[in-house]
């Protein structure tokens, strides 16, 4: 070797130029290296320091308290990474190189492994091939912007046999190649020196792990792979996730070499596999680390574990046994206290460590390299669950680490998880995926101060993914297997992770800060009710009973009727409903200023038509609008109201067809102008039809069922609105619209075209359905009309949207005096063909629920940001209009303090401002989604279903009080003055009480003596006229004619 | 002084009762609690239910016998391994012998045949799953009366590991509008 080497003047070349190029990087890179080293080293040094270790990591699932979702520990976090964060992505030798029977490689384990096990999978011929298009390879990294390339060296690549005799050359080259032209491209390599690919030749002869062998003979590997590329490696991995080694490939057999059933055996191999790498540890430490100044760790990997019931301690212990038995059985030695888990120890098979083995291995690892990805969660019955539930919560495992081994430096050295095979460049599940690990990992930095400082996204390329082979893809970019120039195709989520990777993490993009204002004084605020069940009589027959009784007469403790007498009723007053009183003392604590509320049409007129009017049903609704303008709580009604358990409709009208039959429509308009007739002087805001473009749940038989039922639905709205235009409006002066269902659409994939395209689509079928031609045109959208005709021609639908005749679209156009409209979340889009007989898949979407997003229990997404860009949607293609949010709500579960209905409230509220003050959207009212709920039921409502009030109504009044969201300093809002009187004649009275008291009492002994006066001043003055009526005297013709 | 209650040293030989449920994930996609049913069958259920809730009483040391509380049925194993429920107790085919594994889970064997106790396999492709091992038990403890869950606080669903979308993103349906669920 000597001789060789002073022989070939090109090595000594090579020498010279690779020398010459580091010194280049590394003045390039030397403050962010020197602070890395500096980070690490202390690291190094706290590790090495400690002479125990804490074992606390039991304590993650001992938190009494519950932190509510919408603290902002708990929230998507909108923040950058530490400035010196490195990003990374890795690959496996194995996974990835190919050209496993050319240029000198000898066998693997899995080579092996793949012939016998996986027998139907033809593993010999397709590969990503990154040993032959090491270019393709290189610019993916530069796609990616990676500060760090994390890879595996192949043992039987650089040496076939296994043993440190004779090097194969073509191998060492490639190798060099590719550290060369990473160290030229400033990515700095990780460098893993254990895959998975054992050469097969130490497995038949020696027995692979099982033999204490290996430790020697991987040590000497090692030094080799130290030797030749240390002056350019600065980051080493001895072992990439030893725990699936032992387990999978001794346990179960699921991965090479493929033995399986014997424990001891698995805890042999463990034992092994930790003596290696200490050993390995141990070496560069003393002989490498002087002057190549790296580090050196092994990537441990596990799940994540929840308790069935946080409460139960045994349950908590059990979910400590399971990251014992998974993480714990190789950190334990390595970054604890140099010994297996107590919990582990109670078995037999598991070996011992002497005091001076476990003093070789403790602290052998310059920093904690942790993988969490699906290898340590498939298949399910393979992981070590203790009866308790896996989870994906990767924050909370970097918090257990923290807590068990004494807060290291972690790198997160493998993290993702997989798509199908089928899937290509459009990935959208894995973005996701990537989004909700990434900010786990960013709570945990900013929130719980772990130390990680690294990322590791799982894996560069598509390529073998072990024992699921080829039928799952892990790949940031694709890779068509049967291709033959193996081409790299980013896909979506290598789009993100450069998104990422370029702005150092989540930087918050909103548009405009939340603001400070005020909405205008004769804005409405309102609370929302679905139908309003009517009372059919009064709850006071007292009233109306003209009988007297008598009780306990004969001691037997009955009332008994006294005959002959009658006694005076009077008539039913409103107040005598129940459930009016109710409701009004609600209204009133919620400080509402418009009720909205549905009446009932089945209970109004049940037979359909205009033949038996409930009477009693009709006064009902009149009381709940009066007595509500008594409180200054103005009406807005919806004439009809269906919901899934109900439709709604009158017995005979739903026989008939429904609102497939067109008379349901002139039943309709029956129904309104009574309606009109009997309550229209009271109210001025009317809605037609709540939510028509959701019945497609009731008429989805076909679409056509359903196109048709909503055509009959325009028509029927429209007639309603001419009738009350024509002869209601002149003397009501009211208003008439529908409101519709009008969530916001985004794409779920913002990098692909398509999504774009289907959220625009969703917009078109969901809300222009019904308001170009009510709003606009008389006619559907012509994106709509288009895309099924589109859909018709290529035989995936057979959907016909009826056609408006000219006078049909006569009838419709321009019948809204109002745009309402019921806001709940906004939707991320998926484009997808569909081809049902429902109208729901002409429009050819599917949804996505985004996970990082706080979201209620029926999986309503908290995203605030999509009512503002709705209300400038509709602006946009619909004009200057005035717009009533006529419901906006959430569903919480909690009973009395539901802090997700306050968050949804304030900043749904704020986003409404921002489109009022700054969007100049005419939003005229504001309808909170509902006053009360219904056992069994979501909880959208802000009373409980027996009238309880939670916290939220006090949050809501307090937004009303404040007309929105003041400064705090500002002029006083509508009202005022008057209130401010109001309290100062209050507070004066307060404070002036006893005075007030006494003073009227002096007021009125006053008045009392003042009346007796007067009252004997009037007595007097009629004995004097009586006196002087005898002092008149008689004339003398009197006094001659009497005698 | 007074007596402490159940003092008598004729209570000593009254036995120890565990009510337990047993659960496994061995040899099986989805994890399994031991379920004794009115009729007798007994199963493999995902969820813990009534009928998996079970009472061990010892009968002499490692040798327990195993009841079905909601079906007041024995456990019991037949010559060829094959479970039952029995509603009387048979010596020979319902006694088992608790062997304590080192990982916190046992074994059952049955105490005539020597044979584990094993769940009914559901058309098992795998047939080398015999040879894996026995099957191991972890008793869970049995509770009464389960605590309610605290309102407004939910546990998050376990992730369906097996699936490219394990937290359930992708949606087939359009979400039902709330306005229409009440």
């Amino acid at each position: 070797m000597k001789t060789g080497c002073a022989a070939g003047s090109p090595g000594n070349e090579w020498i010279f130029f690779s020398s010459d190029e580091r010194n280049t990087r590394s003045r390039k890179t030397m403050s962010n290296r020197a602070l890395q080293r500096s980070a690490v080293l202390s690291a190094f040094v706290l590790l090495r320091a400690v002479t125990g270790f804490s074992g606390d990591g039991k304590a993650i699932w001992d938190k009494k308290q519950y932190v509510s979702p919408v603290n902002p520990s708990q929230l998507f976090l909108y923040d950058t990474f530490p400035k010196n964060f490195s990003w990374g992505v890795g690959t496996g030798a194995f996974q990835v190189e190919g050209s496993w029977k050319t240029d000198g490689r000898g066998p693997s384990i899995w080579d092996r492994y793949v012939y016998s096990h996986l027998r139907g999978v033809n593993g010999t011929d397709r590969s990503t091939d990154s040993y032959i298009f090491l270019e393709k390879d290189l610019l993916a990294l530069d796609f990616l912007g990676v500060s760090f390339y994390q890879f595996s060296i192949s043992w039987p690549r650089l040496f076939p046999n296994g043993t440190v005799a004779a090097v194969n050359a073509q191998g060492l080259r490639y190798y060099r190649a590719l550290l060369d032209s990473l160290v030229l491209r400033n990515i700095e390599p990780i460098v893993t020196l254990y895959h998975w690919d054992l050469p097969l030749t130490l497995q038949e002869e020696y027995g692979g792990w099982k033999n204490a062998t290996m430790i020697d003979l991987f040590n000497d590997y090692a030094t080799y792979c130290f030797q030749t590329f240390g002056d350019r490696v600065k980051y080493w991995i001895t072992i990439h996730n030893p725990y699936l080694v032992a387990w999978h490939g001794f346990g179960t057999g699921m991965h090479a070499p493929g033995e399986k059933g014997n424990l001891t055996a698995v805890y042999t191999v463990g034992h092994n596999l930790i003596k290696a790498h200490s050993k390995v540890w141990h070496n560069y430490d003393k002989n490498f680390r002087p002057h190549q100044k790296g580090w050196l760790s092994i990537t441990l990997g596990s799940h994540w574990i929840e308790p069935n019931r946080t409460d139960n301690m045994e349950d908590v212990i059990n979910c400590q046994h399971s990251m014992s038995s998974v993480l714990g059985w190789f950190a334990n030695p390595i970054h604890g206290d140099g010994d297996y888990p107590e919990f582990m120890k109670t078995g037999a098979m598991i070996p011992e460590f002497s005091e001076a083995e476990k003093e070789e291995v403790r602290g052998t690892a310059d920093f904690f390299a942790f993988s969490f990805g699906p290898n340590n969660f498939r298949p399910s019955n393979t992981v070590v669950k203790m009866g308790q539930n896996v989870s994906l919560n990767l924050r909370q495992v970097l918090n257990w680490i923290k807590l068990e081994y004494d807060d290291p430096q972690i790198l997160i050295s493998e993290n993702g998880w997989f798509t199908d095979s089928y899937i290509k460049t459009e990935d959208t599940t894995a973005i996701y995926m990537m989004k909700n690990f990434l900010n786990q990992v960013l709570q945990a930095i900013k929130f719980d101060e772990i130390r990680v400082f690294g990322y590791t996204a799982w894996t560069l390329l598509d390529g073998f993914e072990w024992q699921d082979a080829y039928t799952t893809r892990r790949g940031l970019f694709y890779v068509d297997f049967n291709s033959e120039q193996k081409e790299r195709k980013p896909k979506s989520s290598a789009h993100y992770y450069k998104q990422i990777i370029q702005d150092n993490g989540f930087p918050l993009k909103e548009s405009t800060p939340d603001m400070k204002g005020r909405f205008p004084c004769d804005f409405s605020w309102g609370v929302t009710e679905s139908v309003l069940k009517p009372e059919f009589t009064v709850s006071s027959p007292q009233f109306t009973d003209p009988h007297l009784y008598v009780w306990n007469v004969t001691g037997n403790r009955l009332l008994y009727r006294v005959e002959g007498v009658r006694l005076k009723t009077r008539p039913s007053q409103c107040t005598d409903y129940v459930s009016i009183k109710k409701r009004v003392e609600m209204l009133a604590k919620m400080k509402v200023t418009h009720y909205q509320f549905a009446l009932d049409w089945t209970s109004i007129l049940p037979t359909g038509n205009l033949s038996k009017v409930n009477r009693q049903v009709l006064r009902y609704y009149r009381c709940v609008v009066s007595e509500g303008l008594k409180l200054g709580v103005f009406p807005m009604v919806t004439l009809y109201h269906p919901t899934h358990s109900h439709l709604g409709l009158p017995l005979p009208l739903l026989s008939s067809g429904g609102w497939l039959n067109m008379n349901t429509a002139k039943a309709f308009q029956d129904y309104a102008e009574l309606c009109f007739r009997e309550l229209g002087d009271l109210v001025k805001l009317w809605i037609t039809i709540n939510e028509p473009n959701r019945l497609s749940d009731m008429y989805n038989r076909t679409s056509n069922d359903t196109y048709r039922a909503a055509h009959n639905l325009m028509i029927a709205h429209a007639q309603v609105w001419h009738l009350y235009d024509r002869q209601y409006r002149p003397v009501q002066h009211g208003a008439v619209s529908l409101s519709l269902h009008c969530d916001w659409a985004e794409p779920a994939n913002p990098f692909v075209d398509s999504h774009w395209k289907a959220a625009e689509r969703f917009l078109q079928f969901e809300i222009a359905w019904f308001a170009d031609p009510l709003f606009k045109t008389g006619d559907y959208p012509s994106v709509m009309k288009e895309y099924i005709a589109s859909k018709n021609q290529r035989g995936l639908s057979s959907s016909v949207l009826p056609r408006f005749t000219a006078k049909e679209s006569r009838l419709v156009k321009g019948t809204v005096d109002f745009y309402a409209l019921n806001h709940f979340t906004t939707r991320f889009v998926i484009h997808k063909q569909l081809n049902t007989n429902r109208s729901v898949a002409d429009r050819d979407v599917q949804f996505l629920q985004d996970i990082t997003r706080l979201s209620s229990p029926s999986r309503l997404a908290v995203t605030p940001w999509g009512v503002r860009k709705l209300l400038a949607w509709i602006r946009r293609n619909y004009r200057d209009r005035d717009i009533y949010i006529t419901a906006n709500g959430i569903d919480d579960l909690a009973l009395e303090d539901d802090q997700i209905r306050k968050y949804y409230l304030e900043k749904y509220v704020q986003e409404a401002l921002k489109a009022y003050l700054i969007d100049k959207v005419k939003i005229k009212g504001y309808y909170a989604f509902k006053l009360t709920e219904e056992k069994s039921k979501p909880r959208f409502g802000f009373f409980t279903s027996d009238f309880r009030a939670k916290s939220s109504v006090q949050f809501y009044s307090k937004l009303i009080s404040s007309s929105g969201l003041p400064a705090e300093n500002r002029s006083p809002a509508c009202g005022q003055p008057a209130e401010d009187t109001d309290c100062t004649i209050c507070s004066f009275l307060v404070e002036k009480k006893p005075l007030i008291f006494f003073g009227c009492c002096f007021i009125s002994t006053l008045a009392v003596l003042l009346s007796i006066t007067v009252f004997h001043h009037q007595k007097r003055r009629k004995f004097q006229k009586a006196r002087n009526l005898q002092n008149i005297p008689l004339k003398k013709g009197h006094s001659r004619v009497f005698s | 002084a007074y007596p402490i209650p159940d003092s008598s040293p004729l209570l000593q030989f009254g036995g120890q009762v565990r009510q337990r449920y047993l659960y496994t994930d061995d040899d099986q996609d989805t994890e399994a609690h031991l379920e004794i049913r009115e009729d007798g069958t007994v199963v493999g259920a995902a969820h813990r239910s009534p009928e998996s809730l079970l009472e061990l009483k010892a009968l002499k040391p490692g040798v327990i016998q195993i009841l079905g509380v909601k079906a007041s049925r024995f456990l019991c194993q037949q010559p060829d391994g094959a479970l039952y429920g029995s509603p009387h107790f048979d010596p020979e085919a319902c006694s088992f012998r608790e062997l304590l594994l080192e990982d916190g889970y046992n074994v059952y064997q049955s105490e005539a045949h020597g044979l584990p106790l094993r769940l009914p396999q559901k058309d098992s492709p795998n047939q080398d799953a015999t040879s894996w091992g026995p099957v191991r038990f972890l008793p869970m403890p049995g509770l009464l009366h389960e605590p309610q869950d605290q309102a407004g606080f939910l546990p998050p669903e376990p992730p369906d590991v097996g699936s490219s979308d394990p937290l359930s993103m992708v949606e087939p349906l359009q979400g039902r509008s709330p306005s229409y669920a009440s």
